[in-house]
């Protein structure tokens, strides 16, 4: 939907991140759009880059939960937790050049994804804290289907309210091929890994 | 149903429904229903009436018209002995497939990118998925499906990722019996001569298999996959989407009407004006209202209450509802891109700030709403990966096809509500450079 004036309802979204500073207790608080969310993300990776859409999705949802304000941002929407700005962002960020966006093929499929990397455009956009930046690269060790369930059964979990068993459930009934012991154990420790 | 039951169609001719044929009498027994009969009075193409008079389909065709092709393109699977070796009963899940495609469209509200934008500004945002799975759930539907064994497996549909259903895709994939109907019905109402699908050679192209792919961002499982002899159909397709997101989905005017709407609703809303409580859609905006009150509502809601703005004294927002009436829309001023392609960003910035000095007012529109399936052409990716057998090998389409080119570049557009305000946006954006 876009920007629109002041004296109109604005359509940009605000979200606000919570960050300790080292050696304090007290929190500060950053006020991040999905734009500097999106850009942020993309920074911390160790390659700066992100090959895949969804892959994108689910490390802006981790990064929004951990700030408190995921149920803002996010909701389920073809079967996981979805954006619509963090989607527009990534593309208009593309637009702009503060990123670059390449569809690479992959695999013997020849199947494409979407790689998006830093762009050479100037970007005053925020980046995370350390300790923020550090969550988000060991996220990436993760795979795309494994942070796909996890972002799920985190979203009934802390969005929801749900005990963890039952927000497993409800992510086997919308992915039923992807819920296995496996993505199930990772799962859980993405979970206690984000504190979620 | 006490004899057979035909319904003429502009696409597909004569839609027969047979007195002797279960899937016949569950399929004419749901047409009846009130939540499919509500289709008729809401618009497929919304707007763009204001651009393509012709263009006044409703869902209700198209509904029927989906399912007919969701028909037409399993008689053409059946053909195909592999199809019938993937499944123990393909009468009860060929039965759900057909249901599931009929009701695909059930939880659309009024003008859908306009509602949609207004319930998430006014209350907690409910897509119209959810409002469709929540309709099938209802007693009306719900015991039809029962009765005829398949209300699981049609709700299997709408619940969860369907890459694990023989027919899936033929409800959910980039060829699904939806967007096969809506682009042919579409360009029909429209009047664009070009475009066409030859879909007989596209059906007799295509084959369901189960497919491995290692790129977690697509899904496997059962796809629809192309024939090698199928390529040229397969291209042909991916330019009609192409062409038909250009010329209609995504067209200026059409863009413009709908933010003049969204605008003009949104101030009736906020207002005091005496009366507005009765008014259908402010009241639904105001309490939240709940799926009986969400499914009693069609296009004249949406007409009701601009109408009312019209005739009423609420300022702004009654000066744009007889806008509406008159066809003056808002008028869109596109951000050009620089030489190396982007779009200056910072340039943009202080452009938007020179706005809200002069006290301008805009509306951006960044991009379109990702979650309709006539945007998804935007994402090069989507028709890329349509799957196609080379040899014994599933590659994707992208892989071996040059009609892919440079991808679709999306537009900047911003709103302004007159002339007067593009001209001066104009000049301020040279004046920022």
């Amino acid at each position: 939907m876009g920007r629109t004036n002041q004296k109109l309802s604005r359509s940009a979204y605000v979200l606000s991140a919570r960050i300790r500073e080292s050696g304090t207790d007290a929190p500060r608080e950053k006020k991040m759009t999905a734009d500097e969310l999106v850009y942020a993300v993309i920074s911390a990776l160790p390659s700066q880059k992100v090959d895949g859409k969804k892959r994108l999705q689910k490390m802006c949802f981790f990064a929004a939960l951990r700030s408190g304000e995921a149920n803002k941002l996010f909701r389920i929407h073809n079967f996981g937790p979805y954006s619509v700005r963090v989607d527009q962002a990534s593309e208009v960020l593309s637009i702009f050049g503060v990123l670059k966006a390449k569809d690479i093929a992959v695999g013997a499929s020849q199947t494409y994804v979407r790689s998006y990397s830093l762009g050479e455009a100037e970007s005053n956009l925020s980046k995370f804290s350390a300790a923020d930046a550090k969550l988000i690269a060991e996220l990436d060790k993760y795979s795309t289907i494994e942070l796909e369930v996890a972002s799920t059964v985190a979203f009934y979990k802390s969005i929801e309210g749900y005990e963890f068993a039952q927000a497993l459930d409800a992510t086997k009934r919308l992915k039923p091929t992807k819920v296995n012991p496996s993505t199930t154990k990772k799962s859980q420790a993405i979970l206690d890994f984000i504190g979620a | 149903m006490k004899k057979d039951e035909r319904i003429r169609c502009p696409i597909h001719d004569l839609i027969t429904f047979k007195n002797d044929r279960d899937e016949d009498k569950m399929l004419w027994r749901l047409v009846q229903t009130r939540p499919v009969q509500r289709l008729r009075r809401i618009k497929q193409l919304g707007f763009s009436e204001f651009v393509y008079p012709g263009a006044t389909h409703s869902r209700f065709a198209h509904s029927i018209g989906a399912m007919q092709m969701a028909r037409r393109m399993l008689d053409t699977l059946y053909k195909v002995n592999k199809i019938r070796r993937l499944l123990d009963d393909t009468d009860i899940e060929r039965r759900a497939a057909l249901a599931a495609a009929l009701l695909h469209d059930i939880g659309h509200g009024p003008y859908s990118h306009v509602f949609e934008e207004l319930s998430g500004e006014f209350q907690p945002h409910i897509d119209h998925e959810q409002y469709t799975l929540n309709l099938i759930d209802s007693e009306e539907i719900s015991s039809i499906l029962k009765e005829f064994d398949v209300y699981e497996k049609t709700r299997r549909f709408f619940s969860g990722e369907t890459n694990d259903i023989v027919f899936g895709s033929v409800i959910s994939s980039q060829l699904d019996c939806d967007r096969l109907d809506f682009l042919c019905r579409d360009r029909f109402q429209v009047g664009i001569k070009s475009n066409v699908i030859d879909l007989e050679w596209l059906f007799d192209s295509l084959t369901i298999e189960k497919v491995e792919i290692e790129n977690e961002e697509v899904e496997g499982g059962y796809n629809f996959v192309f024939l090698e002899k199928g390529q040229n159909a397969a291209e042909e397709f991916v330019h009609v989407y192409q062409k038909m997101y250009k010329n209609v989905y995504f067209h200026k005017t059409t863009r413009g009407v709908q933010h003049l709407v969204v605008e003009a609703i949104k101030e009736l809303v906020r207002s005091d004006a005496p009366g507005s409580g009765d008014v259908r859609l402010v009241q639904y905006l105001r309490s939240g209202g709940d799926l009986e009150f969400y499914f009693s509502m069609d296009d004249s809601s949406v007409l009701e209450a601009l109408n009312f703005a019209a005739r009423s004294d609420i300022g702004r927002g009654s000066e744009l509802s007889r806008r509406f009436l008159c066809r003056q829309p808002f008028k869109a001023f596109v951000v050009p891109h620089a030489d190396g392609g982007a779009v200056p960003r910072r340039r943009l910035q202080r452009f938007y700030n020179a706005l809200d000095e002069e006290n301008i007012w805009y509306k951006e529109d960044r991009i379109s709403e990702k979650k309709y399936k006539q945007y998804d052409v935007t994402s090069g990716l989507f028709l890329k990966n349509i799957i196609i057998l080379k040899g014994e090998n599933h590659v994707s389409l992208g892989s071996v096809s040059s009609v892919f080119g440079d991808p679709i570049r999306v537009e900047v557009r911003v709103y302004f509500e007159d002339h007067d305000s593009i001209e001066r946006a104009a000049e301020i954006w040279r004046r920022v450079a």
